[in-house]
């Protein structure tokens, strides 16, 4: 097989709710104050007057990396979107107009705004692409599957560059989006998006994914799970002296304990704090990994598992 | 080379695989007057739906469509010979444009029960996916694509991708659809559906034909032998409009023509197309002349399986590309069901008749709103 090419990072850009301190100081995630996309969506170049707010998130977010970029992408920069529930908005507000009493016909664009991989289309059509376009559904590891197969895509030479990102956003109120997203009482809801534009080659790059692996372990078994993931994280080489830990929203504090015993001189970086609680907040995660450079050279590693015996891990280079 | 190693189907035709061979041997469509989606449903419209449906929407107890999906992953690992053991490590991938018929469903039963009816009460697709490998035993990779009705095209397609770059050795892909009053609607409002029912690329046609499958495909890497392989494909996104793709063909001709590089073949290797062919003005418009594009005066003769068992949405890449394979192991290409008369302004005819099916290369083509165009390429070896 041909040699393996390495991921760059050029560009990286997150998106996440408004975020302030509240009395006794604790860092809040305000969720029903939306964050305000009208800057990042000011020069997309296109009339989405119509698109939902999801669709609004994952263009903030394409929008931003590719002006931190600072230069054109190719056309054929394949597009890769992550996305726990996809249109929950566009979709609720249809489901309420057919299924209500006096049901009413669905808007014919609301009917297509509510198709999950529209995002990605405005994604593509506002950064003038014409390439492989991929909207990948599969809850907590929505994210991690398109940085996956974007990655791929540059180690094997299938493609130069690559958009890889997440997006979720919360459809108030919470008594309804929590079976969307089971949570516990204490965790708050989020939504966002965060973008990372990948290369091949090194001009310019500001760090490196280092790899995304997946694996399966007995539910409930904290000690197997640990294990696993702290084997994964060790084999970068990498981990200790300057290495970071991302938990995920499904981690518990039981489960990050474990994981940083098996880490020694690992630190924890609770970016969930910042971000909320939603499905593809690991883009949230990979994108912010790069925000306030200037700390030296840093690896990050993402942990999240499903619910269901099932987990990710991504580990990120950030150069200083 | 990524081998077809089993596969398994539920349909309107009924249930397996070879109940699509011998609809499209039969030249009979399978569509009947739309069950239980009252209102929503135009007058005398007619759908593709299963024979037998989990459950009915109303009903006190919800859709579920993963069993259907199981079965059919069943009955491919029958025709592959091999065991539930055998994919415990292989990856499973799902294409669908979601599965609203359950939170519809699960909707109606709570109204019905005097609870809170919560809209979109549903987890996300993703999780389908992740009920199945667990129920299955499967430990390998678990994902859901989600790109309308390129869905499980896209699915296969990324499936030979991972199993060419020797991350998988094996890979269950699943196609599959329900459908809801939701999405009837949709198109309904849309004006895409067609009282006369899919005639792809007819000087008269007036819509589609809505229908809901599922379709299961076992892929692995093989040497060369006989048996039928995905040998390339590609997929691009048209960002000319959200709803169709550029009806001047372009996109069509480019995605068609990756393809085609990517398999590693000349354009005249390819013996025959099944076409996306939904039987909407602008789809078979777009489509004709993207052939004609790329072909030129040596357009190969083409087909379109919608008249048969409907356009499945998400499933039909996976669905069709079962009938397809179905067909030509059988020795035929079955001719494009509700054509009668040429469009003038396409140009070209369909298959009218069965066609021989002889070794070589077929290539398949879907396209899906949101302009996601996606184009296979099967080498079919006896």
């Amino acid at each position: 097989m041909a040699e393996m090419k390495k991921t760059y990072v050029l560009s990286a850009a997150a998106v996440g709710p408004d975020a302030h301190t509240d009395a006794d100081g604790q860092l809040c995630v305000d969720v029903d104050n939306r964050a305000d996309l009208r800057d990042a969506l000011a020069d997309c170049g296109l009339n989405i007057r119509r698109a939902g707010h999801f669709c609004e998130l994952a263009l903030a977010g394409s929008q931003t990396v590719i002006k931190r970029l600072g230069r054109t992408v190719p056309t054929d920069t394949p597009v890769y979107l992550g996305t726990g529930i996809g249109e929950a908005g566009n979709t609720r507000a249809l489901f309420k107009q057919v299924m209500s009493d006096g049901a009413a016909n669905a808007s014919p664009y609301g009917f297509v705004a509510s198709s999950s991989n529209t995002a990605a289309f405005y994604v593509a059509k506002a950064a003038g692409l014409r390439s492989r376009n991929m909207t990948v559904c599969q809850e907590e590891f929505s994210f991690e599957w398109a940085l996956r197969l974007a990655a791929s895509d540059i180690e094997t030479g299938a493609s130069n560059t690559a958009l890889a990102g997440g997006a979720d956003e919360y459809c108030p109120p919470r008594s309804e989006h929590i079976h969307r997203l089971p949570l516990s009482d204490g965790q708050a809801m989020g939504e966002g998006s965060g973008w990372l534009y990948l290369s091949c080659g090194n001009s310019g790059a500001i760090g490196e994914v280092l790899g995304v692996w997946d694996f399966v372990f007995a539910e409930g078994d904290r000690g197997g799970f640990a294990k696993e993931a702290a084997s994964l994280i060790g084999k970068t080489g990498l981990s200790g002296g300057n290495a970071f830990l991302l938990p995920g929203f499904r981690l518990d504090g039981a489960m990050i304990d474990g994981l940083v015993k098996k880490l020694p001189g690992i630190e924890v970086e609770r970016y969930i704090e910042r971000c909320g609680a939603f499905h593809a907040a690991a883009a949230f995660a990979a994108a912010s990994v790069f925000e306030g450079r200037g700390r030296g050279q840093r690896v990050c590693f993402h942990v999240n598992t499903g619910t269901s015996g099932r987990a990710f891990v991504f580990a990120i280079l950030a150069y200083a | 080379m990524v081998r077809i190693a089993g596969m398994g189907a539920v349909s309107s035709c009924g249930a397996g695989a070879d109940a699509l061979t011998a609809a499209l041997r039969a030249g009979v469509g399978t569509s009947t007057p739309g069950r239980a989606f009252g209102a929503c449903l135009p007058p005398g419209l007619r759908l593709n739906q299963y024979a037998a449906r989990p459950h009915a929407p109303g009903a006190k107890s919800s859709i579920a469509i993963q069993p259907i999906i199981i079965d059919s992953i069943k009955e491919a690992l029958v025709d592959a010979s091999l065991a539930a053991e055998d994919i415990k490590d292989a990856g499973l991938i799902i294409g669908t444009s979601g599965f609203l018929a359950e939170a519809e469903s699960g909707y109606i039963a709570d109204r019905e029960a005097g609870a809170q009816a919560v809209p979109l009460k549903l987890r996300g697709t993703g999780r389908v996916a992740t009920h199945i490998a667990g129920a299955l035993g499967m430990r390998g990779p678990v994902v859901t694509l989600t790109t309308a009705c390129t869905s499980s095209a896209n699915a296969l397609l990324v499936a030979a991708g991972m199993i060419e770059r020797a991350e998988l050795r094996r890979a269950v892909v699943a196609g599959a659809e329900v459908l809801s009053a939701f999405a009837v609607n949709g198109f309904s409002s849309m004006m895409l559906l067609s009282p006369q029912g899919c005639r792809p690329f007819d000087a008269e046609r007036s819509g589609i034909q809505l229908g809901e499958a599922c379709a299961a495909v076992i892929l692995e890497a093989a040497s060369e032998g006989r048996g039928d392989y995905i040998c390339g494909g590609a997929n691009v996104c048209d960002t000319h409009n959200v709803i169709s793709t550029n009806i001047d063909g372009g996109a069509v001709m480019g995605v068609m023509a990756d393809a085609i590089r990517r398999a590693r073949i000349g354009k005249g290797e390819i013996r025959a197309i099944k076409a996306h062919g939904t039987g909407s003005i602008d789809n078979d418009a777009a489509e004709g002349a993207g052939m004609k594009a790329l072909f030129k005066d040596k357009v190969p003769p083409f087909t379109g399986f919608k008249g048969y068992f409907g356009h499945t949405l998400g499933a039909c890449g996976a669905i069709e590309t079962v009938a397809m394979v179905k067909c030509l192991r059988a020795g035929f290409v079955p001719p494009a069901l509700g054509f009668s008369k040429e469009d003038r302004s396409i140009g070209l005819t369909p298959l009218r008749v069965r066609m021989e099916a002889k070794p070589g290369y077929y290539m398949l083509n879907f396209f899906g709103f949101g302009g996601n165009n996606t184009s296979l390429i099967l080498r079919h070896l006896r």
